[in-house]
């Protein structure tokens, strides 16, 4: 399921978590969130991220 | 997970931050000009950044904590808006926001999100830990 996660932690720390979106198209998911809550201080792409977009490349050689 | 981004906050919707003093219990003053405060700056901690000690005093917009004999000043700088409080115990205000303001922080945070999130058009969880994190999933 595709969902975002916001946590704020006891500090007022603001963490933003995309799950079950593979792709460069997460990041465009919470582009409103962080433009409406101030500046990224950090960003993060984890695995998931750069598998899917390697997934897709491929998929574009094999056409 | 895919991605996973960190925010530096900062305050630009009077909407959420009314929203966050309901919830908080504070009145949200818009138009007054002035805020309660100890009255005279002793230089003992750094101002926030494009605020002089002249300043201190004068707001946009207050909030007022009941029981509490300081007021907070919002005051709006650019595109954003600083709050402005005295912490000094007397005050009454550091219980009521917390260090560094973090409560009513963690509050706008919460309430930002759900405006932004209502807009568009996701359903929203709202958890709260036991070690007092609020957690937020949204889905559509």
């Amino acid at each position: 399921m595709e969902e975002i996660v916001v946590t704020i932690d006891e500090e007022g720390e603001v963490t933003i978590k995309v799950n079950g979106v593979k792709g460069h198209s997460c990041t465009k998911m919470t582009e409103f969130i962080e433009k409406e809550l101030g500046k990224v201080k950090e960003r993060k792409k984890t695995k998931e991220y750069f598998q899917s977009v390697h997934q897709s490349e491929q998929a574009k050689q094999r056409v | 997970m895919s991605h996973m981004t960190q925010i530096e906050l900062e305050i630009k919707d009077l909407q959420a931050l009314k929203n966050a003093c309901a919830k908080l219990g504070f009145q949200f003053v818009k138009g007054q000009t002035t805020y309660k405060w100890y009255g005279r700056f002793m230089g003992d901690y750094p101002l926030p950044e494009g605020i002089r000690k002249e300043d201190l005093g004068k707001c946009d917009h207050a909030i007022v904590v009941p029981g509490a004999g300081y007021e907070v000043g919002v005051v709006k700088k650019e595109d954003k808006y600083i709050l402005l409080w005295d912490f000094y115990k007397a005050g009454g205000l550091a219980n009521a926001l917390g260090q560094n303001g973090k409560l009513l922080k963690i509050m706008y945070s919460t309430e930002k999100v759900k405006l932004a999130a209502k807009r568009k058009h996701y359903k929203i969880i709202e958890t709260r830990t036991k070690t007092g994190e609020v957690v937020l999933t949204l889905r559509k």
